[in-house]
């Protein structure tokens, strides 16, 4: 069904979990699409495997469950996509495009429960201080080594503005520099702590 | 079935009211009501008790989050369809959290919008397709802090806040857990360092807010 679509190629299939990190090293695919049953031991720790040694792109979990702890472990470690089996294969390829293309697609009947624990962890973890939108935005380039020319370019902002924003920021996290923001950051979960693509600043 | 009783809020007078046309032209819609501020949109709201608020996220005496929980309180069975033309993180994460069930960008058709106001009006949620990356990638920020909090704590310093709680001093604590005033002096300030709290009533307000520790 998949090699159907134009835009997609099947470059190899895996039944255990030995199997699939074997052949997602030596194919190193745009996409794993992961059954966490699997035979051999856990999906949630392949995903794991696969995202810590960058060994795809995006990761799309198929699963058969709808349990909210499963969904928050996946979460934590990072995929890119949460979908529910007997998906409609149309809706499967849409789902696949969606993920390649943002770094998210969920099953429509995950939603609730995702915007749940959405609301729940809002009420946690964030706080009167936390940095806002555009500052993580800006402490995500300043952790990926943008300088402030490359960062006030890259958001049409000028070098100035960048300047304020840090002060705020380094105040905000209790830091003096660039370095001990980007630290405090990582460590507070305010950013992402793979790196985007360099070459995006220019 | 029942025709679904939207009320419609927007700044823009030809905006809403278009939309109300268009809407209204729908068999399963009625549309109730049209603002264009946030003080008639929720005084209609609460007088007209609709199905399903369709709102911008900017109005001239309101925004955002505030402007979300202004209408969820002005009629509290009323679910919130936003119809904004904003996709910025800071708007999508508040107004999702703030309770939202519904979010379409305004650049989509009217067939997107009414079949965001029918799948929230029958109890579902349905945001944007240009939405949902926004939540995913702020979930996963978010619930990676929370492991991070909830992993900082030493087991004494754990024992100190559980302490701290009940108003004791820092000799009371250390003669509770069998330690010395010093060395609960130097768990405060950990404490407060780890939850960037201005000081210890505020490192408990946090610690409360968290649910790290729970007031019995």
């Amino acid at each position: 069904m998949l090699e159907r679509q134009p835009d997609f190629t099947l470059v190899g299939e895996a039944d255990t979990v030995a199997s699939a990190l074997r052949l997602a090293q030596a194919l190193q695919p745009d996409v794993v699409l992961l059954d966490l049953s699997l035979p051999d031991g856990s999906g949630v720790e392949v995903a794991q495997q696969l995202l810590a040694q960058q060994l795809a792109h995006r990761v799309i979990v198929l699963t058969v469950h709808d349990e909210p702890e499963e969904l928050a472990a996946l979460m934590r470690i990072g995929i890119h996509g949460y979908l529910l089996k007997g998906i409609r294969s149309a809706d499967l390829v849409q789902a696949i495009r969606a993920a390649v293309a943002t770094g998210a697609a969920l099953s429509p009947d995950m939603l609730p429960e995702l915007l749940r624990q959405y609301r729940r962890l809002v009420r946690v973890v964030e706080e009167d201080d936390i940095l806002t939108a555009r500052e993580r935005e800006i402490m995500q380039l300043v952790a990926a080594g943008a300088s402030n020319r490359e960062i006030a370019r890259r958001l049409a902002l000028s070098i100035q503005t960048i300047k304020n924003y840090l002060s705020g920021i380094y105040e905000k996290l209790g830091v003096s520099n660039r370095t001990g923001a980007v630290v405090a950051a990582l460590n507070r979960g305010l950013i992402d702590r793979d790196p985007k693509d360099p070459a995006a600043f220019v | 079935m029942a025709s679904i009783r939207v009320l419609i809020a927007d700044s823009q007078a030809l905006l809403g009211e278009s939309l109300s046309i268009l809407l209204s032209a729908h068999e399963s819609l009625t549309v109730v009501g049209v603002a264009a501020d946030l003080k008639s949109a929720a005084r209609l709201a609460a007088e007209l008790h609709p199905d399903v608020i369709v709102t911008d996220l900017s109005l001239p005496d309101g925004r955002g989050k505030d402007l979300v929980a202004c209408l969820m309180a002005a009629w509290p069975q009323a679910r919130l369809v936003a119809l904004t033309a904003a996709s910025d993180d800071d708007t999508v994460t508040a107004a999702v959290a703030a309770g939202v069930q519904g979010y379409v960008l305004k650049c989509r058709s009217t067939a997107d919008l009414i079949q965001t106001i029918q799948v929230v009006a029958a109890g579902g949620v349905m945001l944007d397709p240009a939405v949902l990356p926004i939540i995913w990638r702020r979930f996963q920020q978010l619930i990676r802090h929370e492991k991070v909090m909830s992993e900082a704590f030493s087991s004494f310093e754990h024992d100190v806040l559980m302490q701290l709680i009940t108003g004791k001093s820092a000799r009371q604590i250390a003669e509770a857990l069998a330690s010395s005033p010093a060395t609960v002096e130097r768990a405060v300030t950990q404490i407060c360092q780890k939850l960037h709290a201005r000081n210890r009533a505020h490192a408990i307000a946090i610690a409360l807010r968290r649910g790290l520790i729970s007031a019995r």
